[in-house]
């Protein structure tokens, strides 16, 4: 063990933990928004556009993530440009940084499997109670926001922990399209003496660190919604 | 003016002809029990009224406030629906909302009560259903079946409906918490408010009623005062369907 090696690359991994948290927090706040919509969407079973969002999410969740960065990163410069090209406009893509294509397959990925959490979470809810709230005059949306979302959320909030942390662990892949987050920053670092076996142990604790930090944030959240959940999952 | 008034309400589910042109008028302050066996479409109906399951033909009107079943707007099923309430068989409280909450709900957010005002009125009319402040902070799955059910009528009440429909209020409790179920149900009814209620209970029909229907096959085949109905049924399937009934109740 490189223990002085060590000591010297720490700081400079827990520096790359803001990309990595940018990374996740990004993903998550977009990607589920479009999942709980993919999810309403589904269930109120619109001709067309159900069926073909069925389809991306089968197809997202067949696709392996690194394919899906690779697409993102290759791919979706140049059909930029050729889209740019066919409406008569030269758009220079070099110049957006690698993190945004990394951070639009995480939202892809992200928005197909949290929109199967929010739809049997959805499904969970007794559709009893959304008559009721439509017996005393309420709109859809309100009955929606103020009585069957709440409670799919408490049914979602320790499959959406899961699918977090797993999404924290996900952004390591980003390295491969030149992401400078926590697993690559320690690969560069271990490079030149090749520190390897330290740079692997420090970055897997600190991927275990945060994975307990989040288990625990999201089991708290649990327990703050279970006082309800013994009828929302019956 | 009538306070209720369907006329020739039909309704489908697929190739399932369940409502066969159902005319229904009641005054103000009637209590109508609807009797007929399983399938026959006394749910259907109740749930046309307030636009639950919309009806393909015929018109729902309520107060003078009349919706054609066929071409309905949002706007004109929501304003329906504020002159109406419901007790569902199964309560249907909000299960993340306390007993409170759940009663107070349609006050601030269908008539933008504040909250404060809510409240005060939410809780005595929990006090008239037996609920009190005890009871209050409660989630419905801290309650008894017939607590919840209290409380489903309590939300009911709050809207000061033109109209309340029960569709089996008591059909899903144990049979000793009934009897407090169809106290308040009678005492709601002294108060004057019209009511349509689905109901097995012969007992309670004699006694509260002021007009029995009996429904068979998506039709009504014959109503009238309780006494008559209840006791000289004209048409052999009431008869039928009442000795079924006071046999197995028996
Ligand atoms: N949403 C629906 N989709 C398809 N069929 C339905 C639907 N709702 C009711 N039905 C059918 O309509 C018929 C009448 O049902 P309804 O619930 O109105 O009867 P009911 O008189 O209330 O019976 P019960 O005494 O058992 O409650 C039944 O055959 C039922 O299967
Ligand atoms: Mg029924």
């Amino acid at each position: 063990m490189d223990f002085p090696f060590m000591l010297q690359a720490l700081p400079e991994i827990i520096k790359a933990i803001p990309v990595t948290f940018f990374m996740a927090v990004a993903a998550t706040a977009v990607g589920w928004i479009l999942g709980l919509f993919i999810a309403l969407i589904r269930r109120a079973k619109t001709p067309g556009i159900s069926q073909v969002l069925a389809v991306f999410v089968s197809f997202m969740r067949g696709v392996p993530l690194v394919i899906l960065l690779y697409i993102a990163y290759y791919a979706l410069p140049t059909m930029i440009y050729s889209y740019g090209l066919s409406i008569g406009r030269e758009i220079d893509v070099s110049g957006v940084p690698a993190i945004l294509y990394a951070i639009t397959a995480l939202v892809l990925d992200q928005a197909a499997y949290s929109s199967e959490i929010f739809r049997s979470a959805l499904g969970s809810v007794d559709e009893g109670q959304l008559e009721a709230a439509y017996s005393v005059g309420m709109t859809k949306t309100q009955a929606m926001i103020r009585i069957i979302l709440p409670q799919a959320f408490a049914v979602a909030v320790p499959n959406l922990g899961g699918l977090f942390v797993g999404l924290v662990k996900g952004t390591s892949l980003a390295y491969y399209v030149g992401v400078y987050e926590i697993t690559a920053t320690a690969q560069l670092l271990a490079l030149p003496k090749l520190n390897y076996i330290e740079a692997y142990i420090m970055t897997t604790v600190i991927y275990e660190v945060i994975s307990i930090i989040f288990n625990k944030v999201f089991n708290v959240a649990e327990n703050s919604l279970k006082r309800f959940r013994g009828v929302a999952t019956a | 003016m009538a306070k209720v008034e369907l006329t020739n309400i039909h309704k489908s589910f697929g190739d399932n002809h369940i409502l066969k042109g159902v005319d229904m008028s009641i005054e103000e302050g009637e209590v109508v029990v609807i009797l007929g066996p399983s399938g026959s479409g006394k749910t259907t109906l109740l749930r046309t009224i307030n636009f639950l399951d919309a009806a393909d033909e015929g018109s729902v009107s309520v107060s003078g406030f009349k919706v054609d079943c066929k071409k309905h707007r949002k706007s004109e099923i929501i304003e329906l629906r504020r002159k109406t309430a419901m007790v569902f068989q199964n309560y249907n409280l909000f299960a993340n909302k306390t007993i409170l909450e759940n009663v107070m709900e349609a006050l601030v957010t269908v008539k933008k009560y504040n909250k404060k005002d809510a409240e005060k009125a939410a809780i005595e009319i929990l006090a008239k259903v037996g609920l009190g402040e005890d009871r209050l902070h409660f989630y419905p799955s801290q309650l008894s079946g017939g607590q919840q059910q209290r409380a489903g009528i309590a939300r009911a009440l709050i809207l000061n409906p033109d109209v309340i429909l029960f569709d089996e209020p008591t059909s899903a409790l144990d049979p000793e918490l009934v009897g407090e179920v169809l106290q308040t149900i009678k005492a709601v009814a002294q108060t004057g408010i019209t009511m349509i209620v689905v109901t097995h209970e012969i007992a309670f029909a004699k006694e509260v009623a002021s007009r029995v229907i009996f429904m068979e096959g998506g039709k009504i085949v014959e109503q009238g005062p309780p006494e008559e109905i209840l006791v000289h049924p004209q048409e052999a399937r009431t008869k039928e369907f009442l000795n079924r009934i006071i046999n197995t109740n028996a």
